[in-house]
């Protein structure tokens, strides 16, 4: 913001032929539908030759003046708080070699690439130019921090597989008792099953850390164990969850 | 188009470091400073004419114009107009009556600025360097309150009187001064335009010379001498010429103060005051405050101010006869007072402000129409320590009394009070905008407990374990203190609101400021809102800037280096009292004696050897011919860095060059836009690494530092044929060799002396296409160097500082090709050569820092954490985790979802626990 308006050299050049060029910025929804909310402290720079440095501070009317400019090829940037603008190049040169008055052009130009390579032509005229430029986007300083959303949390496969599984371990026997009335299973596999349960505390558990080791995450969760043998899945499910 | 390329690496780097928003404007802090307010360019205008509402604007001795809101001392708008800081200037602040714009005038350029908003309006270049401006009163005929114009005058070669289209900023009329006489003021009353010249006589005295224009065509119409041959020695005397009121004045003295002598413009009658002294010292200094109105009444006071003292007297002018009379006398008070002057239609009003009180009286009488006492928590005002310097008031008038008067008091100490019926408002530490050099204090406490418990490990046992029993009684004393206020310390914890005052995690350090003006300026980084102390440190002439240089010596203790005295002076940095230099004890962990030293004298760079007899030259850095230093920076004393090698992706290291004595130089050639960059070694003088840069922009800021084993520069390059317009960033890193787990030559050695083996570190670079100039580069430091580091660079475009993760300037990043499974790894990708400075790494987030000429880094006692403090004009500081806060629970950690977890677990324990005991025992009891 240092408003070093205009370089030494430039009260001189006034004398010779100079241009003048205008930059204004229109209102450009929905970047800045309003460009009088742009803080004071905007500004723009022409970078010349070493040594050529203009900056012109924003105006009342959303513009930046540059009243005299020598011949020479400059660099535009705008800064402002919390718009970015893209970078421009100006040029300024002598029409003809008769007529003192000179050519102002302003294209898009890219870092990182040569001066040379100029992008779309933004606007021509003859020692006085005015031209539109609208900022790219604001800026966002700001990192958001990933808060607590529960349905995201209830969302996720792991907290979904333990839901499940809590599920089964509680409505399982739930189930197996009122079979008949709920389900109508076959009375040879209840029996089965609950040969299964009465087999002891001892061989529950090893047959549950059995199925911690051969776990078939990807058959579990394809229900490949509901059709094989029903005994397990409460275990294996079981099993599943502790194994978190 | 490329541009969709950038974005997508602007994306790629999306997980670095950022500012988070809960964070935003709490751990970070700044004071918008604009610098000490002048007298004369200090004033409370309406920005808006219907509205009541004012604001108080200001052009600083810094040359920063802005507008504070009364209300709060917000900054409403600023301008930071010039850089070179050179208080001496000459600079002007006008605002016309009712007038929606501020006038400033500063070297050449006269600025029109929208008084609510500070958009320009309109600029003009005066011919030369301004001496005086002022705003135009009078209504041209039409009557229409159009943009008031401006009057500037100009010194110089061809001094000469412009008038200024309000409106526009174009000349009107140019009056040019011929007569080779020095331009001293412009004045003008509602009829006529005056130039005050002063000639040189002969025999060196000053004769005032008055001009009369005609303000519509600027031609002159009236010339006269006024003052005889030898009575003013010097223009020093002249007290005021009083602009714009009803009928202007001109006022000057004798050198011994011993008369007064007062000329109304335009007329010839001078009129000549005795000084009356009321029996003390004769006053040291004569002041004169008048309305800036032509619609006020033509009354004026003299204020004068004597070593101990201070009185004024009040005069009325007759506007008709040109008569001067004296009206009445303000009473003499001990201790200083300042005296400033409102205006409320045709009233005027003076206010005076005293070490306690406040009085306010109309012109015409000496009656006193408010009195308030200042509210006594106005610590530095009323214990004395600071006095008024000067003061800008506005009084609320109801009636014939005036109900409340406001009034800006700048205070010795540097700071900027408001004062609303005696009661203060708002304080701004305007002092800091002065900071010449600023330095980090060691903790003192912290340092306390490390040396009791390294006693008790030197001592014999029995010794230590008194020592240590002593130490625990002491301690267990302080524990029913402790348990009183750990039930607040909880809350306090738990909720996140204020702190206990304890700095466990070393975010509280003392930062001591040293600013031109003299003073010594504490502010502790943990509560940045107020000063902790300040003091005068040493008595400078008028106009010198003291040089200084603030060090931290000892914890708890700062040393300060200035080209007054030889020798170092030491300043305690919790109480700023001043201490010998038998009592610093140095502190251990920084080197105290070198062997070799190195010095810049004479634009020449020289390193040296310590011997019996004197410095011995080493080395000498010879420059080539039209060769000039352009800056040298060593690497920090307090560097500390974790591991001598970078683990590369496949668990292999790389050694890096580390080595404590290396500096980067930068030099330029006199008529050639080219740059060379050295990375020294300070001990032998070798040149390790060297650079040259061609087509160098040399008026743009270069910035260099250097850290570790890398460094960083920056500059403006013009185009080639090959190479772009715009500027550069280079980093550069030096290892020991570039074969993993190889440590090159040094692989044998235990011991390695530089002056003995002259083994060259291989350098690696980068460059960077940056979006702007970086004026000033910083790296952060952390307590261990475990963590990353960040390079700080200071954008003085767009008045911010970046925090460059390092890992995204890393010079090994892979050229023209996608990084290879192992460089993933390790973190590198693809090198572009665009370099664009995300917002997110933006420190200061939305806040706009001005004019920061440096920025200073300190580690807390978290390694996490990098303490930042950036002075200059404002001063900004914050705490940076560059590695994240990898030891320290964020704002992020929510404590209620924690302990509603646990008690929800709970819960669930207790209503849970019968029903498994239930079902355990009836599965051993039930039986088919």
């Amino acid at each position: 913001m240092r408003l070093l308006f205009l370089a030494a050299a430039l009260g001189f050049a006034q004398a010779i032929s100079a241009a003048k060029l205008t930059i204004s910025i229109p209102p450009s929804p929905p970047v800045l539908p309003n460009p009088a909310t742009l803080p004071s402290s905007t500004h723009a720079v022409l970078l010349g030759s070493p040594g050529i440095k203009h900056t012109a501070p924003l105006r009342r009317d959303n513009t930046f003046v540059f009243p005299s400019l020598a011949a020479d090829s400059y660099l535009l940037t705008i800064y402002s708080r919390d718009h970015a603008f893209a970078p421009y190049r100006v040029d300024i040169t002598e029409a003809a070699a008769a007529s003192a008055q000179q050519d102002v052009n302003i294209w898009w130009t890219y870092r990182g690439n040569e001066w040379s390579n100029k992008g779309p032509l933004l606007g021509s005229g003859q020692d006085d130019l005015r031209v539109e430029i609208r900022p790219t986007g604001m800026k966002d300083f700001y990192q958001q921090r990933g808060g607590f959303n529960l349905v995201g949390f209830l969302k996720s496969p792991m907290i979904l597989m333990g839901l499940v599984s809590v599920v089964m371990i509680f409505g399982m026997p739930y189930l197996m008792e009122n079979s008949e009335a709920l389900l109508d299973l076959d009375p040879e596999t209840k029996k089965e099953f609950e040969e299964m349960q009465k087999s002891g505390p001892t061989a529950q558990a090893s047959s549950a850390v059995d199925s911690i080791q051969n776990f078939d995450l990807a058959g579990f969760l394809s229900g490949k164990s509901a059709s094989s043998s029903g005994a397990a899945t409460p275990a294996a499910a079981g099993g599943g969850a502790k194994k978190r | 188009m490329l541009l969709p390329i950038y974005a997508a690496v602007v994306l790629l780097l999306r997980p670095a470091l950022a500012v988070f928003a809960d964070e935003a404007w709490t751990v970070d802090y700044h004071h918008a400073l604009l610098g000490l307010p002048k007298q004369s360019t200090t004033f409370f205008h309406r920005p808006d004419p219907n509205s009541r509402a004012s604001l108080i604007y200001t052009l600083s001795e810094q040359g920063v114009i802005g507008a504070v809101n009364p209300r709060d001392g917000a900054v409403v708008w600023r301008h930071l107009l010039n850089s070179t800081n050179d208080a001496s200037q000459p600079s002007f602040l006008r605002a016309g009556d009712a007038q929606d714009a501020v006038v400033s005038g500063l070297g050449g350029q006269v600025t029109a600025f929208s008084a609510a908003d500070g958009r320009v309006d309109w600029q003009h270049i005066a011919p030369d360097a301004l001496v005086d401006l002022e705003i135009l009163e009078l209504e041209d005929g039409r009557g229409t309150p159009g943009a008031k114009d401006t009057l500037c005058m100009s010194a110089g070669q061809h001094p000469s009187v412009q008038r200024l289209d309000g409106a526009t900023g174009a000349v009107k009329w140019e009056h040019k001064i011929e007569s080779g006489d020095m331009p001293y003021q412009v004045s003008a009353s509602t009829t006529e335009v005056f130039a005050i010249l002063l000639h040189k006589t002969v025999l060196g005295y000053v004769k005032i010379n008055v001009v009369t224009l005609d303000p519509v065509t600027g031609r002159k119409t009236d010339e006269y001498t006024l003052s005889s041959e030898n009575e003013l020695a010097t223009a020093a005397t002249i007290v005021a010429v009083g602009a714009n009121s009803a009928s202007p004045i001109i006022a000057w003295t004798d050198s011994a103060y011993k008369t007064l002598r007062i000329n109304v413009i335009g007329k010839k009658a001078i009129v000549d005051f005795p000084i009356n002294t009321l029996g003390g010292r004769p006053p040291q200094r004569v002041a004169l405050h008048a309305p800036y109105l032509t619609t006020s009444l033509a009354h004026f006071l003299v204020h004068y101010q004597s070593l101990d003292a201070d009185w004024a007297e009040v005069y009325h002018v007759d506007v008709k006869n040109g008569r001067i009379e004296k009206a009445y006398d303000l009473p003499k008070i001990e201790g200083r007072s300042s005296f400033s002057t409102s205006t409320n239609g045709a009233n005027v009003y003076f206010t005076r402000v005293t070490k306690d009180h406040v009085f306010t009286v109309a012109s015409t009488s000496h009656g006193i129409l408010g009195r308030w006492n200042v509210d006594s928590t106005t610590s530095s005002l009323t214990d004395g320590t600071a006095r008024p310097v000067h003061a800008a008031s506005e009084v609320s008038v109801k009636g014939e009394s005036v109900s409340a008067v406001r009034s800006a008091v700048l205070l010795s100490s540097g700071e900027w009070l408001l004062l609303r019926d005696g009661s203060p408002q708002w304080t701004r530490p305007e002092i800091l905008a002065g900071t010449v050099s600023a330095a980090f204090a060691l903790p003192s406490e912290v340092s306390d407990l490390v040396n009791e418990l390294q006693e008790e490990a030197h001592s014999n046992p029995v010794s230590a374990y008194v020592h240590r029993i002593t130490r625990h009684i002491g301690d267990i004393q302080k524990l029913p203190l402790l348990l009183a206020a750990l039930p607040q310390r909880f809350v306090h914890g738990f909720l996140g609101t204020g702190s206990d005052g304890s700095d466990t995690f070393g975010f509280h350090k003392i930062i001591v400021s040293a600013t031109s003006d003299g003073h010594l300026v504490a502010v502790n980084a943990g509560r940045p809102s107020d000063v902790l102390w300040s003091s005068a440190a040493v008595i400078l002439s008028s106009g010198q800037v003291w040089n200084a240089r603030v060090e931290s010596a000892a914890p708890g203790i700062v040393r300060v280096l200035d080209d007054i005295s030889p020798m170092p002076t030491f300043f305690n940095a919790s109480t700023g009292a001043a201490i010998g230099e038998d009592e610093v004890t140095s502190d251990a962990a920084l080197p105290t004696s070198v062997e070799v030293d190195f010095t810049l004298k004479d634009g020449q760079l020289y390193g040296t050897t310590a011997s019996q007899s004197g410095h011995n030259e080493l080395w000498h850095f010879g420059l080539q011919k039209g060769e000039t230093i352009l800056s040298l920076t060593p690497r920090p004393v307090n560097d500390p860095v974790a591991s001598i090698g970078k683990v590369l992706g496949d668990r292999k290291v790389l050694y890096k060059y580390l080595n404590p004595n290396l500096a980067l130089l930068a030099t330029t050639y006199a008529g050639q836009s080219r740059l060379s960059i050295y990375v020294l070694n300070t001990v032998s003088g070798a040149i390790l690494y060297s650079n040259s840069h061609q087509n160098i922009d040399l008026a743009a800021p270069i910035a260099a530092t250097l850290s570790e084993n890398w460094f960083a520069y920056s500059y403006t390059a013009e185009s080639t044929s090959t190479a772009p317009k715009g500027h550069q960033l280079v980093v550069g890193e030096l290892f020991e060799s570039l074969t993993s787990n190889d440590r090159g030559l040094l692989n044998a050695a235990t011991n390695v002396s530089s002056l003995a083996s002259s083994t060259q570190p291989l350098t690696l670079t980068q460059t960077y296409h940056i979006p702007e100039s970086i004026s000033k580069m910083s790296v952060t430091q952390t307590r261990q160097g475990i963590t990353s580091r960040q390079l700080l660079a200071v954008l003085a475009d767009s008045n911010a500082i970046v925090g460059i993760p390092r890992g995204v300037i890393d010079p090994r990043r892979p050229v023209n090709r996608e990084p290879t499974k192992d460089e993933q790894m390790e973190g590198l990708f693809r090198y572009t050569p665009v370099l664009d400075f995300d917002p997110k790494w933006y420190l200061n987030h939305r806040r706009e820092i001005l004019g920061v000429k440096d920025v200073i880094t300190s580690p807390a006692i978290l390694e996490s954490t990098s303490l930042v403090y950036a002075y200059g004009l404002d001063v900004f500081g914050t705490r940076l985790n560059p590695s994240f806060n990898f030891d320290m629970l964020g704002k992020d950690f929510n404590k209620f979802q924690m302990l509603a977890t646990v008690a929800a677990l709970a819960v669930a324990t207790f209503v849970v626990a019968p029903l498994v005991q239930r079902k355990q025992i009836n599965q051993r009891w039930q039986f088919a």
